[in-house]
């Protein structure tokens, strides 16, 4: 049995188009997708027509906070939603709906993105659509990578949890306790002075690679949970005395006991990578034990993370028939077009929002969402 | 793909017979008709055996990998030896060689109609999913069932002793008497936090793994549960029955009200 | 209520049309207000212009109330320039 996604199908159209608008975070991103009729399927696939981003950067050592993410997203929304029309060479007669974000996230940029969603969602009569962005991230990940029924890790700047579907719903298996792993990464970053172009864990990584000695950190995995806040603390501690720029204190000197080099700030990244990225796994081989599936897909902006991407590889290939699945920065990171997507399922399945239903809220947990387009 | 695994376990138990039972997140679970050093052990079943072995994890870095076996293996096994001598249902222990990640122990649980281990998941499955009835999985067996597995938890929480990865997949069903598995992740403590951080646990595995009639299976553990902190057996039960369930209520909100920002 | 909040504001706002106040009004109308107790802010629209009515417990939060709705209002105005009458349009 399959639901039926084409009984809001407009009459004499052979398609679906949703615009997507996403700015939950530091990155502002519109697409615009399209859906044939009938069942999505590998011979039968949503097309992404455009896939516009502008991201917010701030100076090494700075995060991005909420107004100034605001700012930078009202001053290009408008900008980047004509890119995206320019772009799919799309007519506002030719969509269907219109998709934004509408949790979890930064409440400022959330709010800022979908004012411009209601005004022109009213000027070209067109139903809105808002959509969870941690939904948007899975079925984005199903569709590019067509993986079927996965056990999803989304990792992210402001996520980490360990995911699997069941009974019309994402349920949450297993997640940080405190901090998300891209905040983690990002904090560390900041200790370091590393800088947020183009993104703070994209330099870690870089940095990663040229370490070679592991450094001593805890290990946190709780059941199928975990917390990296202490794992942050006591790495943030060690930079601190070996690079630490206070004039009282004299940097101490960390020596690797097996070769007798000094321990670098490439060797801090690695270690913190190697121990992060051990705990998701684990747990997500926990995911799969429990639910006895062998396909994971990786979501989220970590999720284009090769080493982590490496990590997952390894321990698939351990399972029987293990696949991993896993997307490009275009879509792993935080984008329109998932939006899009999502939001266009939703309203194939007669979901939309009215007006006074569009509020945005910071928290908005992917359990909650009521899956109408599955029901396997 | 497993092959190479049981290559690896070959190694360090050359020449006894391996049957792959299980294969968990962290461990091979074999069946042997071997006891390493008696021919009649004092156990139920004298011939068959379980052999559990943690893998190298190519994944990880050498030495996050031999750190996590060692203490894992270690930790397993002291839980098990202490279980065992109050008189918790748990497998006992035969052998172990920490640096490698082995354990031999005890054979317990049964096998279902279908062929499956008879864990708690899979017996309800077998509810759920194979007989497919609402009124069996709703029906008396699953019910005692469900309380016997929440005595069980209370009693090893009476003992200040904290499982750490409570799922229904970590719990064995002898008919319907439960016993406790894997206890990798287990820990001591008396805070209430810790005890209602673990029940939190198995509430959500229930929910995601048995969605449909997870509130009434968790309703039944917790019965169980309840049920037990009154017991004699246990000093000042109904206080720390109190205090856990009250702190239950804080860790289940905050898993709803976490910010999902930075 | 309208006496614990003493400090009132009203900005009057002229679009091109009436159609154009009306949509401003109605996409600032769904955000609530998250303190009440500080602050309430009423929006109208008559023919072409659009009412924000700020009340609240001081000058500073009506100040950065006004802010923020000018801010909103700023890119309401920039999608109506881009995109109004335009829906048949091919952007280039």
């Amino acid at each position: 049995m399959t639901v039926d996604l084409d009984q809001y199908a407009k009459p004499g159209k052979g398609y679906y188009l949703a615009l997507g608008l996403e700015g939950s975070a530091n990155k502002l991103g519109v697409g615009i997708i399209k859906h044939h009729l009938g069942q999505l399927s590998s011979t039968n696939r949503a097309e992404v027509l455009s896939n516009v981003r502008d991201t917010y950067i701030t100076p090494p050592g700075e995060g991005f906070l909420p107004r100034d993410t605001a700012r930078h997203h009202r001053n290009w929304v408008v900008r980047i939603i004509k890119k995206a029309l320019v772009e799919g060479n799309v007519r506002g007669t030719d969509l269907d709906c219109i998709c934004f974000t509408q949790g979890p996230g930064m409440g400022a940029p959330l709010q800022s993105v979908v004012i411009a969603a209601r005004t022109l969602s009213q000027l070209w009569n067109l139903p809105l659509v808002g959509v969870n962005h941690c939904i948007g991230h899975i079925e984005m990940g199903r569709e590019i990578t067509g993986a079927h029924n996965p056990v999803v890790l989304y990792v992210s700047g402001g996520n980490t949890q360990v995911i699997a579907y069941s009974d019309q719903r994402y349920r949450i298996f297993g997640e940080t306790l405190d901090i998300a792993i891209g905040n983690c990464l990002d904090r560390f970053a900041r200790t370091l002075m590393i800088p947020n172009e183009p993104a703070p864990g994209y330099n870690i990584e870089q940095m990663a690679k040229k370490g070679k000695h592991l450094v001593s950190l805890p290990y946190t995995v709780k059941g199928m949970d975990l917390s990296m806040s202490g794992i942050l603390a006591n790495i943030d501690q060690i930079a601190k005395d070996l690079f630490g720029k206070a004039k009282q204190v004299k940097n101490k000197q960390l020596i690797d006991e097996e070769t007798g080099e000094p321990i670098t700030s490439e060797d801090l990244c690695f270690s913190l990578q190697e121990v992060l990225f051990s705990m998701l796994v684990e747990i997500t081989e926990r995911a799969l034990a429990h639910v006895n599936s062998n396909q994971v897909l990786i979501v989220g902006g970590v999720g284009s993370n090769e080493r982590l991407q490496e990590m997952m590889k390894l321990m698939i290939q351990d399972r029987k028939n293990g696949q991993i699945y896993a997307t490009d920065e275009r879509f792993c990171i935080d984008n329109g077009i998932m939006i899009a997507h999502a939001g266009l399922l939703s309203y194939r399945t007669g979901q939309t929002n009215d007006l006074w239903n569009t509020v945005c809220t910071q928290r908005f947990r992917t359990d909650e969402v009521f899956i109408k387009w599955r029901d396997d | 793909m497993t092959d190479h695994i049981i290559q690896q376990v070959q190694v360090h138990l050359p020449n006894i017979p391996l049957e792959v039972v299980s294969q968990g997140a962290e461990a091979l679970v074999f069946q042997t008709s071997v006891h390493p050093y008696y021919s009649k052990p004092c156990l139920p079943h004298q011939d068959k055996f379980i052999i559990k072995f943690r893998p190298r994890k190519p994944y990880r870095h050498p030495k996050i990998d031999a750190a996590i076996t060692k203490n894992r293996t270690i930790g397993e096994v002291k839980f098990m030896a202490k279980l065992t001598k109050l008189g918790i249902k748990a497998p006992s222990v035969i052998l172990a060689d920490f640096p490698n990640g082995i354990i031999w122990m005890e054979y317990l649980g049964k096998k279902l109609p279908n062929g499956d281990v008879s864990s708690l998941k899979n017996w309800l499955w077998y509810y759920e999913k194979v007989l497919a009835d609402e009124s069996l999985c709703l029906g008396s067996e699953v019910q005692q069932a469900c309380i016997n597995v929440g005595l069980l938890i209370g009693k090893l929480h009476l003992n200040d002793m904290i499982h750490g990865d409570l799922t229904s997949s970590n719990i064995l069903l002898e008919d319907s008497e439960p016993v406790l598995i894997d206890f990798g992740l287990s820990s001591y403590s008396g805070m209430a936090e810790d005890k209602a951080v673990d029940l939190y646990v198995l509430e959500r595995a229930m929910l995601s793994t048995h969605s449909k009639y997870s509130d009434h299976y968790v309703k039944w553990l917790l019965q169980g549960y309840e049920q037990i902190h009154g017991s004699k057996e246990f000093r000042s039960g109904g206080k720390k029955l109190v205090e856990t369930l009250r702190k239950l209520d804080e860790v289940r909100l905050r898993g709803r009200k976490r910010s999902m920002l930075g | 209520m309208a006496t614990s909040l003493p400090y009132t504001l009203n900005l009057s706002i002229p679009f091109e049309s009436a159609r154009q106040a009306e949509i401003a009004c109605k996409t600032l109308s769904p955000d609530p207000i998250l303190k009440v107790n500080e602050l309430n802010v009423k929006y109208s629209h008559d023919s072409n212009t659009l009412t924000c009515a700020f009340s609240g417990v001081s000058d500073r939060v009506i100040r950065v109330a006004v802010s923020n709705v000018i801010d909103n209002i700023k890119t309401i105005i920039e999608c109506m320039d881009e995109f109004d009458g335009k829906e048949d349009e091919l952007f280039q």
